[in-house]
Parts: structure tokens; C-alpha cells; sequence
């Protein structure tokens, strides 16, 4: 199998061996290992674990569908600055002179989403939220990332009183509605503090458990392999093992897991701005857009609806995405 | 059995004391407003009236202290004049409101209650028929119509279909219709409609991103275990697709379903915080919000109590039921 030859010392390869001898992945030819091509793949170039699922993720519409949506959204949220103020005016000021004239208009080629109850473009304040939502959801979901792979590698690999000791804590934060400890949280600060940092924070440092879990199991299962036992026996210290061996065959259920979870940090994000304990204006985010127009439900849905609907396809895209990535790693992973 | 429900119980013990503990901790070294002043809204009270309500709700005193008299209060058993005596469980008196936290969370429950009995009506009718269909007719329009739609659900926030729908049946269809057909689109009650008209948006809302994941689960598991060699044997012996399905694939296939629900029914207990807000729905979602807001601790503290019971109480029942739904499982495992 070439087994011994791939864990050597100073080898750049992940090994994978036990990965395709049980056929959960199906991978290229490898280079210097005597494992038979499969036959689907004989056209393709080499690819790793990782290339091979870019190559299906490539395949899978939907999935393309959403990764393009996102990037227009990330386009659109970093190059804001260079359009969106000169086509709509700028949406984060109130133009005293213009704000009772421009106020609550319609859809108009001028204003495709129409104006606020201050005369500011909704499309443009639209674009300018998208800020706040891709900040918070991925930075929210890294740090939880960062955590929850750390705590779980510790706990996976060495078990004993460490491994109790973290599942005991991942089962206080799991125990308790997620959304309730925000709020708590954040409720308990000034409301001079509120704001972006907080709210990152609190859904960073919530959300780790799932991940500690995630990846405990999956090291679990990954250390009690040949090629961990050759590299242990061959003198790989802990940390070589853990990072080249073990991590690298290990780590596909937290990158589903994470795809997934930025839509539903997105989402939590606009929870408590609606509720008031998130981004407070002037500042601009989607759940705030739709705290601070509830009022004019009756008179002017759209002030609601545009912002919801942003929402809506941004954390649609992140969770078909998601979907995508989980089938292209073909990971097994609960619905 | 007797051996696991007591294990799980004391597994509780840790879960217990970290959350009270943690919010003690929060709500002591967090800078914020002065819950006393909360009660008196713009007005200065006087100094010897605060200090008086400082002094009866213990905020004087360091933090575990006050975690020491909350732990006494909730002890149902105590020492009244040198006797042992149940006296029930205490969560102390309401700092904004003067009122008996117990009594609060006694009237708000039972609307937290029959707003999630709904909800997991509609999550088990439509989830899982929704799944099942799905399943049964793998690639169909209506597969395709409802892996489509759950995907659009669990990416809704869920305040915002609230919203929608209050729009769309308590306004758009009042004017559409001249007023004569609507829905209510707020509280619990109202003198133009019966009671349980009240329940329809607010249980649609709240059941709304589970009946998806519902649906979701179940299809997956159903075409998971239709793979299974039992499976082909129940056909092979000449059972109908309708027997096999009902008879064999579904005993496996809700398992999975059923816990779903289950720890979902639990975490309703702790209250619905953005549709009761949505819909000024009284119940203890709502008003741990407003409490939280309020900074009336003794509210917050009582209601997280209560929450961390019944969701430990239901998470307990569900994985009871599993004993009844697959003898396979054995209690008593390592459980990890």
C-alpha cells in the first residue's frame, strides 16, 4: 500500500489510505502508491482529498448557484464605498434638506427598493447591511471554529479527565437555548457598548460547543487508524501526529459544520438587532433595518421586506452551500 | 432504567450549577443600569426608599451570597422555626413588579404551553408527512417542492415570517377583504375572536424552521433505512409498499424524528423569545425578554430556573421513549 512510504518523515501527503480502502472517498490516481486508479476518475488530473471536492462542488448547481450569490454580496458589501452613495445618495446620513420630500417613496428607477421614513435609499442601506452580516457571520463562526477544534483535538486525542471536563462544559452551553444565553449577555450591557464587537463575541463564543463535538468524534474515530499507530511507532510527536496525521482526516465535518453555521450566525445577528441588543444606529444591519421600520408595517411593508429578504437569500446561499460542500466531502453528517 | 434516569439526573447537577452560576457571575461584573432604578423609570426615588429596596433584595451583599440565599429559597425543604418543612420551592419576589416570581412564571406558562402544543402539532402533521411523501416519491415534484421549501425555512429569521404573516393575514387581507376576514395579530385574546384564532400565526411562526428540519429528517432517515436489507425482505415476502412503509420502515425510520421533536418541544419550554415578541404573545419567552431588559433579576434568575427544569425534565422523557421505540438500545452504556 505504500503505506509506510506516505507517513515518512518529510512527506507532504495526508494519508488517506484507510479513507480509500473503505471507499468513502473516491479519489485520483496517487502518485508513488501502487492503489489502483479508480476508474471514474482515470481523466483527472491528481488531486488531493480537497481538489476533489472542489471538482464536485464545481459540478453541483445549486451550490455554484449560491457561491455566486455570495461573492456578488461580498462584491457588493467591500466595493460599496465606490457606488453605492453616487447612484442613491448616501443611505447611512439623513439629508435634512431632502429627508421630508424623499420620504417613504416608492420603487422607482431612482430608488429600486424606494426610501426609508428618512428619505435614505433602501437598496443602498440594503448593501451597506451586508457589512455587518458577513462580518459577523464569519468572524462569529472563526472564532467558534478556533475554540471548538481546539478543545475537541485536546479532548479526542488525549481523553481521560481532559475529554470529561470539556464534554461536561459543551453540555452546559448545549443544554440551554443558544439564543437565550445572547440575550442574556448582551442584555446585561450598557447600551453605549452594544454594537458589532458584542454581538460577534457572544455568537462566537456560544457556538463552539457543536464544533468541540464535531471534531472530538471525528478524531475519535480517525486516531484508532493504522497509518496514526505507524506514525506514533515511526516517533511522530503529539502535535506532528495530531496536525499531519489526524487533523487533516478529520477536519471535513467542521468545514460542513461551518459553511452551515454562517447563515445561522447571520441569522442570530439579526435576531438580536431586532431585539434591540445588537447593532444600534446609525449603524446598518439587516435585523436592525427591520427593528427599526416594524412600526410601519401597515403603511410601508417594504421597509420590512427588503431587508428580510436580504437576509433570506444570504443565509439560503450559506446553507445550500453548505449542503454542497457536505456532498463534495461526503460527509455523513445528521440533517 | 431506574440506574439511567438517576444517572442523567446527576449528570444535571453540573448543568445546573454552571448556568446559575455563570449568570451570577454576568449579571454581577457587568457594568449596566441599577435594577432599583429600573422600577422608578425617569424619577429620582428617594435615597432612604432605595436603600430600603437595596437592602430586601440583598444587592448589597456580594455575589455569593446571593447565590447562596437563591440556592436556599429554591430548596422546596426548609427549616421554618427549628422544623423541617416542605414549603415548595422559592424564587424570590420581582424587583420591578413587587410580585412573586413563582406567580409570574405560573401565569405565563400555561400560554407558553399552548402556544408549543401547536407548534409541535403542525411540526409532527406537516414534518413528517411532508418527509414521508418526500421520501416515498424520492425525485418527484413534490420531493423536489419540499426539499426546496425546507431549505427556504430554516434560512428564514423567524421574527421576519412573523412579521410577513401578520402583514399578509392580520393587514393586507383586512383591506383586501373590507375587513370582513383577517386574522388577530397580536396578544392572546381579544373580543373579536375566540381564543384559539390567536394560536394560528404565532404556532405557524414557531413551528415554521422545525417542521422544515422535521421533514428533512425524516425523508433522510426513511430513504436510509429503505436501503436496509429488512427492508427488501418485507418486500420480497410479498408485503405492500403501504405495509413495509408503515409496518417496518417507519418503527426505525421515526426514531431519529421523534428525539428531534422531543428535544424541540424542550426548548420551546424555555419559551419562544422572538415569536412572542413578534406577536405579544404573554408567555415566558416574552417575559424573560422584557425582564432581561427591565434588569429585574430576580425574574431572570426564577425564569432560567424554571427553563433549565423542564427542559432537563423533557430531554429526560425523550430519551425514555427511546426505550419504548427501539429495544435495541440498551441504557446503562458508557453514553458517550
Amino acid at each position: 500500500m505504500g503505506l509506510v512510504n506516505r507517513m515518512g518523515m518529510g512527506d507532504k501527503r495526508t494519508p488517506e489510505s484507510k479513507i480509500v480502502e473503505e471507499g468513502v472517498h473516491d479519489f485520483g490516481g496517487q502518485p508513488g502508491g501502487n492503489t489502483p486508479l479508480l476508474e471514474e476518475h482515470v481523466d483527472h488530473e491528481n488531486r488531493t482529498l480537497w481538489g476533489d471536492a472542489w471538482y464536485r462542488l464545481r459540478r453541483n448547481k445549486l451550490a455554484v448557484l449560491a457561491l455566486g450569490w455570495i461573492l456578488i454580496v461580498v462584491l457588493a458589501a467591500i466595493t460599496a464605498d465606490l457606488w453605492v452613495p453616487q447612484s442613491f445618495g448616501d443611505p447611512r446620513v439623513i439629508n435634512s434638506q431632502t429627508a421630508a420630500a424623499q420620504r417613504l417613496l416608492p420603487v422607482s428607477s431612482q430608488h429600486p427598493f424606494g426610501t426609508d421614513d428618512f428619505g435614505r435609499d433602501i437598496l443602498g442601506r440594503v448593501i451597506y447591511g451586508s457589512r455587518v452580516s458577513l462580518t459577523v457571520g464569519i468572524v462569529a463562526v472563526a472564532i467558534s471554529v478556533i475554540i471548538g477544534v481546539f478543545l475537541g483535538a485536546i479532548s479526542g486525542y488525549y481523553g481521560g479527565w481532559t475529554d470529561t471536563l470539556v464534554m461536561r462544559i459543551t453540555d452546559i452551553f448545549l443544554a440551554f437555548p443558544y439564543i437565550l444565553f445572547a440575550i442574556l449577555i448582551l442584555a446585561v450591557l450598557p447600551p453605549e457598548v452594544r454594537g458589532i464587537t458584542p454581538v460577534i463575541l457572544a455568537i462566537g463564543l456560544l457556538g463552539w460547543p457543536t464544533f468541540a463535538r464535531l471534531f472530538r468524534g471525528s478524531v475519535l474515530s480517525v486516531k484508532e487508524n493504522d497509518y496514526v499507530d505507524a506514525g506514533r511507532a515511526l516517533g511522530a510527536s503529539d502535535s506532528r501526529l495530531m496536525f499531519r496525521h489526524i487533523a487533516p482526516n478529520a477536519i471535513a465535518p467542521v468545514v460542513v459544520y461551518a459553511t452551515m453555521s454562517v447563515g445561522g450566525a447571520i441569522l442570530t445577528e439579526a435576531a438580536l438587532s431586532f431585539l434591540g441588543l445588537g447593532i444600534q444606529p446609525p449603524k446598518i444591519s439587516w435585523g436592525q433595518m427591520i427593528e427599526s421600520s416594524r412600526g410601519y408595517l401597515v403603511t410601508a411593508p417594504l421597509l420590512v421586506l427588503w431587508p428580510g429578504l436580504a437576509i433570506l437569500t444570504t443565509v439560503l446561499a450559506f446553507t445550500l452551500l453548505g449542503d454542497g460542500v457536505r456532498d463534495a466531502l461526503d460527509v455523513k453528517m445528521k440533517d | 432504567m431506574l440506574q439511567y434516569i438517576t444517572k442523567r439526573i446527576i449528570q444535571f447537577i453540573p448543568v445546573f450549577f454552571g448556568v446559575t452560576l455563570a449568570l451570577f457571575l454576568i449579571s454581577n461584573f457587568m457594568p449596566g443600569a441599577d435594577p432599583i432604578q429600573m422600577r422608578f423609570g425617569e424619577r429620582t426615588p428617594p435615597p432612604e426608599v432605595k436603600a430600603q429596596l437595596i437592602q430586601q433584595f440583598g444587592l448589597d451583599q456580594p455575589w455569593y451570597v446571593q447565590y447562596g440565599k437563591y440556592l436556599v429559597a429554591l430548596s422546596p425543604v426548609k427549616t421554618v422555626d427549628g422544623a423541617v418543612k416542605w414549603t415548595g420551592p422559592d424564587l424570590g419576589t420581582s424587583i420591578y413588579t413587587g410580585r412573586p416570581v413563582m406567580t409570574i412564571f405560573l401565569e405565563t406558562y400555561p400560554y407558553t404551553i399552548r402556544l408549543a402544543l401547536v407548534a409541535i402539532m403542525i411540526e409532527i402533521i406537516v414534518g413528517i408527512g411532508a418527509g414521508v411523501i418526500s421520501a416515498v416519491k424520492q425525485y418527484s415534484f413534490a420531493d423536489v417542492f419540499v426539499t426546496l421549501s425546507t431549505s427556504i425555512l430554516v434560512s428564514l429569521p423567524v421574527f421576519w415570517l412573523g412579521l410577513m404573516l401578520q402583514y399578509v393575514f392580520g393587514i393586507w387581507l383586512k383591506n383586501a377583504t373590507g375587513g370582513a376576514f383577517y386574522l388577530p395579530i397580536s396578544g392572546a385574546s381579544s373580543v373579536a375572536f375566540p381564543d384559539w384564532v390567536h394560536l394560528i400565526l404565532p404556532g405557524i411562526t414557531l413551528a415554521s424552521v422545525s417542521t422544515a428540519y422535521a421533514a428533512r429528517i425524516m425523508r433522510s432517515q426513511l430513504l436510509e433505512v429503505n436501503n436496509q436489507d429488512y427492508i427488501r425482505t418485507a418486500h420480497a415476502k410479498g408485503l405492500s409498499d403501504n405495509g413495509v412503509l408503515w409496518h417496518h420502515a417507519m418503527k426505525n425510520a421515526l426514531i431519529p424524528v421523534v428525539t428531534f421533536i422531543g428535544l424541540d418541544l424542550g426548548a420551546m419550554f424555555a419559551g419562544a423569545v422572538l415569536t412572542e415578541t413578534v406577536f405579544n404573545w404573554p408567555g415566558v419567552g416574552f417575559t424573560l425578554a422584557r425582564s432581561i431588559f427591565q434588569r429585574d433579576f430576580p425574574v431572570v434568575f426564577g425564569g432560567v430556573t424554571v427553563m433549565l427544569f423542564a427542559v432537563m425534565i423533557i430531554n429526560l422523557l425523550v430519551d425514555i421513549s427511546y426505550a419504548f421505540l427501539d429495544p435495541r438500545i440498551r441504557f446503562g452504556g458508557s453514553g458517550e
